[in-house]
């Protein structure tokens, strides 16, 4: 055969083959359906679940999200839900405003006893004082929240487990997510995601993930294992109390930085977009399987390189009362946007937002973290 | 869902399967070998003086710019598109109007001049071949990289290569473009760096298809560079 012929037939295979298996437009949508670290589903709930203590879970559809997110999952620890704080911490009483803030740790990096102290006042040197020294009632997001723990399961190195993440944490090793809790009192919601590393035998066991420390008591913890681009993500919910007995929805959530260079261009560069989309979906099908909540409050580092991504145009049309982005970078390295606050308060006028602004210190971390206040007024009262 | 023509047998714990394509792996490397036997093959040059194509020609051609043009589309478009609500339907519009260009120049190329399409088939090979390069590099440096995206790096390089002059000239100017507004826009971000650049590599790569069209039938002889010969 002439190799003229030959190399154009090939090359007509070659296009051919590009152009359908490489290039669909149609891009994958996340449906979560639920159950943790197997294949298996369980079917939607009938009635509303009570308001409880333990942890439901709602993932991503796709064949392959759920494989490869399984898989990860394998390699982490158990998570950590310690619903009730210490006692002597102000409730959310009328005329108190909830503080929020989101924070990326840099898993350790962040000194979250002096982010505490400094942004709070909140003073963990012990609990007595801590409670003592406590602020309103306050509630903080945290990405890239690490545990330190000989019960992980031993891991070598693979493509599930990512690099070690070392960041300078004193002299002591700091203290992992766990042991803040306890220091300053707080409760507690921690998902892991994702091992810090593989085990070497040169430093301990850790992982990291997704976290709510709270002043106020949490109910009904939920974990969204995100739609799977590059790494696992896990955005994790709790439910607080308003003054009024209204059910206010906490989120953390962490999206990925970029995908592989193959899904990247598969997908379009739509890696965030699918993840909020995994989210958006989790959070309407947690609604719908109930107890309704109405209120949600959604902070976390979305990786967005541009404040006005697809991702966040998503998360903004989900969460139509979010404030504006102030114009504030919150990634030190590149100054980029990565780190926002949403809202939503569905039918109850009488939750709003009434401040919104970056920190002005990172604490060692590689972000700045966000605060937010949600004021509450009490529903006008029928004469 | 995206990828799943590609689907390529049942995938074990490898690093493939954490790349984001669990199945393709072994479709991906098929594509590899098949692509470099195509580019790399005996040359395929023309020994007729006049340079007059056939249907198989045109449809080579028309398959190589569809190809080329696909990759320009979606390097030109994911970024600006990521700023859309409906950025995965623009992105899409993006490929498809990259290949149906693509398509339609590399057809009159092909039909016009085996030649032209056959130094655009060299310079794809050497792209594919540099793109791979690039590959090997990203996957040792990025944990989550394998090979899958070692022969993606190929597939985008071979693209780029098929149509390297444009493509150069408008990175080149989409970088010089991005970074002063990187230095003079206050809200301009290295992402707006890097989607300018990314658009002009597009551009300039669908503008070199275009040029090889309209000039197919004049087989001109090859411009140099300071460094070496590059054909167009």
């Amino acid at each position: 055969m002439p190799s003229v012929f030959r190399s154009r037939v090939a090359l007509l295979g070659l296009a051919i083959a590009v152009a359908a298996c490489g290039f669909n437009s149609t891009m994958e949508r996340a449906v979560p359906v639920e159950s943790y670290c197997s294949l298996e589903t369980r079917p939607p709930a009938v009635s509303a679940p009570p308001d409880t203590t333990e942890l439901r879970w709602y993932r991503a559809a796709q064949e392959r999200d759920v494989e490869l997110s399984s898989r990860w999952c394998a390699t982490v620890g158990e998570p950590v839900f310690r619903p009730d704080p210490a006692s002597g911490f102000p409730d959310w009483t009328q005329g108190r405003e909830l503080e929020a803030f989101t924070w990326n740790v840099d898993v350790g990096g962040g000194d979250l006893f002096a982010f505490l102290r400094s942004e709070t006042g909140l003073d963990c040197s012990d609990p007595a004082r801590a409670v003592a020294s406590g602020p309103g009632p306050l509630v903080l997001l945290v990405q890239e929240a690490w545990r330190r723990s000989d019960e992980l399961p031993v891991v070598e190195s693979s493509s599930d487990v990512p690099w070690t993440v070392d960041p300078d944490r004193g002299p002591d090793g700091g203290a992992d997510i766990v042991e803040v809790a306890e220091r300053c009192g707080l409760a507690l919601l921690y998902v892991p995601s994702a091992r810090n590393g593989p085990d070497s035998g040169d430093r301990p066991r850790e992982d990291k993930g997704n976290a709510i420390l709270s002043s106020i008591p949490l109910t009904a913890p939920i974990a969204f294992d995100l739609p799977f681009e590059a790494g696992r993500k896990v955005a994790v919910a709790a439910t607080v109390r308003a003054p009024g007995g209204e059910r206010v929805r906490i989120v953390s959530a962490h999206f990925d930085v970029a995908s592989t260079l193959t899904r990247t261009l598969l997908s379009g560069n739509q890696t965030r977009a699918r993840q909020a989309d995994g989210l958006i979906e989790g959070l309407r099908r947690a609604e719908d399987e109930g107890p309704l909540n109405g209120v949600t409050l959604l902070g976390g580092d979305f990786n967005t390189w541009s404040a006005r991504e697809t991702a966040l145009k998503r998360m903004r049309a989900s969460f139509p009362d979010s404030p504006e982005w102030d114009g504030e970078s919150t990634w030190r390295p590149l100054g980029l946007p990565v780190d926002h606050f949403f809202f939503r308060r569905g039918p109850f006028d009488n939750v709003s937002v009434s401040e919104y602004a970056r920190l002005e210190t990172d604490y060692g971390s590689d972000h700045f973290g966000r605060r937010i206040v949600v004021e509450y007024a009490p529903s006008a009262v029928p004469d | 869902m995206t990828g799943d023509t590609c689907t390529a047998g049942p995938e074990g714990p490898s690093a493939e399967a954490s790349t984001g394509n669990p199945k393709k792996s072994g479709h991906w490397l098929a594509c590899f070998v098949a692509a470099g036997w195509i580019f790399l093959g005996p040359p395929s040059h023309a020994a007729a003086q006049t340079y007059e194509g056939d249907t198989w020609t045109t449809v080579a051609g028309a398959s190589l710019g569809l190809y080329s043009g696909s990759v320009m589309g979606v390097l030109g478009t994911m970024m600006p598109c990521n700023r859309t609500l409906a950025g995965d339907r623009c992105v899409a519009s993006g490929v498809g109007t990259g290949a149906a260009m693509g398509m339609v120049m590399g057809g009159l190329i092909g039909a016009q001049n085996t030649n032209a399409l056959d130094i655009r088939a060299e310079n794809a090979g050497i792209g594919l071949v540099a793109g791979a390069v690039v590959g090997v590099g990203l996957r040792w440096a990025v944990r989550q990289y394998g090979w899958t995206d070692v022969g993606t790096a190929a597939l985008v390089g071979g693209a780029i290569g098929a149509a390297p002059v444009g493509s150069a000239m408008g990175v080149g100017a989409g970088v010089a473009v991005g970074a002063l507004a990187w230095w003079l826009v206050p809200d301009a971000t290295i992402a707006d760096l890097a989607m300018i650049s990314l658009l002009g590599l597009a551009v300039g790569g669908m503008v070199d298809w275009a040029d090889g069209a309209a000039s197919a039938k004049s087989d001109r002889p090859p411009p140099t560079f300071p460094l070496f010969t590059i054909h167009f």
